[in-house]
């Protein structure tokens, strides 16, 4: 049994819509939820789906203005069932009586009054084929980009074709208005709109400079012991389960000294300085389209090894975007070990991860000669940067705790205690 | 009901279409909420199907030189022309929580348009038999629609303070006889696009009965980078 296709009742309105396209052609199989007419009618252009799966008999041409309820096509279960509908019901005929055959000219206006006289002549002053108007729709061509090659400038199909031919091989269509080649005085090499990611990362760093007051200590560390320490853990990694980082080791060192300065495990929220009980430090881990601060919660209340294994499950969580919201918030101090960047001997500033207090930086491990008991010798030393907001607390607790930090580092004793 | 807006700026149509392209699948099949996007296209005339070249009154080389567009688009209507100082609204809105009716969407977003004009004292009103927002017998708003699946895309576009002199390139909406107008020509005063926007979002928010939020970076790609701008 073939079935219907009728013209929809888009609302409440009664009035007769315009089929303006089928999808279809005469004969052609659709398939069950593809667009196979579409309809207009004050403005509207509205598809409408197949019902079923089968083969299109057109009952009622394109252009015509038909009432609802009317049924303009047919859906053929099969070939056989098509041929036989073809005989008994051929195109031309449909619903005759009720369907009024409007030229195309007044299909959209149908509701409003006649159209001026002078737009019917209205002459076009830009050629184009019905073939090139299509396929320029279809493929989103901006027409005045396009030079006619046929008769008189008119475009034709070749025309677009070509257009869309350079479109894809451009590639994924571009986002940013073509840059201009020469900007006051600098030629230009490329553009990168300022999305997403990259955004995110340029507020937030300028932001936190602008509202808070940004100070950075340096200095070094003599990293003897933490070498020999590391090296002793890392030849344990069985036994302990996990590979002991350096940066594992700063998060252990970090969580026991903020303990004794809650105040530089604090953050100025609208005029008030909230001396945090949790201390939850934040990894700095680069990615390739920028940087993510994942957190270690808890960290004074974990063993090193335990530390150990949630950078790594965070690291690596982090490295795969599979970062849940609440492991990258939270945060009431920031590590950034830049040592794995390479670089050599250097000292650099680091910017606060709002709405934190302070910022511990270190660079990598190299070998320096300095003075011990009036020698010169050779130590493996590394760098660091202290930034702290000095709203919250003076040079004189950021000297301190750095101190306390290198006395602690260069006499790991109390740590294994 | 909720409803997310989106602030494009100024956003070329192409780009703005594949957008909508994305988000009408997406309303489909319910991965998002009814979404509203607002903007406004550089100088660009847009023909729907069934409109003719003949009411584009340049040639190809003259609006090449001028630095207007031209597209062919899937939305009914005729032609009409888009520029800064326009405010492009495309809602993309799932009709069939809203009883399936078109012709009341239709309504719906002139009763928007008409009143937020009402803030402004401009008295404006439909035409019976063309869909549109007049203000004695010239169109300050022009409405173009496509539903697929029951979900609209497409919308409307407001004069605000818009470059009147622009739409000579055109016979709006296929009208020969009429002329197009905006806000800032009505009250012979400039009108800002902020706030006609700000007082159209508060209309479409009582006229459609959805509660609007604020979408942020729609543009930007994948979905992690969205959830990134959460985190940091």
């Amino acid at each position: 049994m073939a079935v219907q296709i009728l013209m929809p009742k888009l609302g409440m309105s009664t009035a007769p819509l315009t089929l303006v396209e089928w999808k279809a052609k005469e004969g052609e199989p659709v398939e069950k939820g593809n667009i196979v007419l579409v309809v207009e009618t004050e403005k509207i252009r509205h598809d409408i789906e197949a019902e079923v799966s089968g083969f299109l008999h057109i009952l009622v041409k394109e252009g015509q203005e038909v009432p609802i309820a009317t049924v303009v096509g047919l859906i053929a279960a099969t070939k056989e069932e098509l041929e036989a509908l073809k005989k008994e019901r051929p195109k031309e005929a449909g619903t005759a009586a009720e369907v009024k055959e409007v030229p195309p000219a007044e299909a959209a206006q149908v509701e409003a009054a006649p159209p001026p006289v002078a737009e019917a002549k209205a002459k076009e002053r830009i050629l184009i084929s019905p073939v090139a108007r299509k396929l320029a729709e279809e493929h989103t061509i901006d027409i005045t980009t396009i030079t006619g090659t046929g008769p008189g400038g008119r475009i034709v199909r070749e025309d677009i074709e070509k257009a869309v031919e350079a479109k894809k091989k451009v590639g994924v269509e571009k986002k940013v208005e073509a840059a201009p080649e020469v900007y006051q005085g600098r030629r230009v090499k490329s553009t990168i709109p300022l999305k997403g990611m990259r955004k995110v990362i340029a507020e937030h760093m300028h932001r936190s400079l602008s509202i808070s007051a940004q100070l950075t200590v340096m200095g070094e560390i003599d990293m003897t012991e933490m070498v020999k320490l590391r090296q002793s853990l890392v030849s344990q990694e069985e036994a302990l389960g996990t590979r002991i980082t350096y940066t594992d080791l700063f998060v252990f060192v970090a969580a026991k000294l903020l303990r004794e300065y809650p105040i530089v495990n604090a953050s100025l929220i609208d005029n008030e300085i909230k001396v945090w009980e949790s201390i939850n430090i934040g990894v700095a881990t680069a990615l390739e389209e920028g940087l993510i601060v994942p957190v270690v919660k808890d960290a004074d209340k974990k063993s090193l090894v335990e530390i150990s294994k949630t950078v790594r499950s965070l690291v690596q969580k982090a490295r795969e975007g599979k970062l849940m919201p609440d492991e990258a918030t939270g945060g009431t101090f920031t590590i950034t070990n830049l040592g794995a960047l390479g670089g050599g001997y250097r000292f650099e500033t680091v910017i606060i991860n709002q709405p934190e207090a302070a910022i511990l930086g270190t660079g990598g491990i190299t070998d320096r000669a300095v003075v011990r008991d009036g020698q010169i010798v050779i130590r493996p030393i590394m760098t660091y940067y202290f930034t702290y907001d000095h709203r919250v607390f003076t040079g004189a607790v950021a000297a301190k705790f750095m101190a306390s930090a290198t006395q602690l580092m260069e006499n790991p004793g109390p740590l294994l205690g | 009901m909720l409803c997310i807006v989106y602030h494009l700026g100024l956003i070329a149509y192409s780009e703005a279409y594949h957008l909508q392209r994305q988000l009408l699948c997406q309303r489909v099949n319910n991965e998002i909420e009814d979404t509203l996007l607002l903007l406004e296209h550089p100088p660009t005339i847009t023909i729907g199907k069934s409109g003719k070249l003949g009411n584009v009154l340049a040639s190809q080389a003259q609006l090449a030189e001028a630095g207007v567009s031209l597209f062919f688009v899937d939305r009914g209507g005729d032609v009409t022309y888009h520029g800064p100082g326009q405010l492009v609204a495309y809602p993309i809105i799932d009709l069939r929580q809203r009883g399936r009716d078109a012709h009341q969407y239709v309504r719906d977003l002139e009763e928007v348009i008409i009143r937020t004009l009402n803030d402004f004292s401009i008295g404006a009103c439909r035409d019976r038999g063309h869909a549109g927002v007049w203000v004695r017998g010239k169109e300050i708003a022009a409405i173009g629609l496509r539903v697929s699946k029951w979900v609209s895309m497409h919308g409307f576009a407001l004069n605000v303070n818009i470059d009147l002199e622009q739409f000579s390139l055109i016979n709006p909406c296929g009208f020969s006889d009429r002329k197009a107008t905006s806000i800032s020509a009505l009250l012979s005063q400039g009108v800002s696009m902020e706030t006609a926007t700000e007082k159209l979002l508060a209309h479409f928010s009582e006229v459609f009965n959805a509660q609007m939020e604020q979408g942020s970076d729609i543009l930007a790609g994948a979905t992690y980078e969205r959830k990134v701008a959460v985190l940091v």
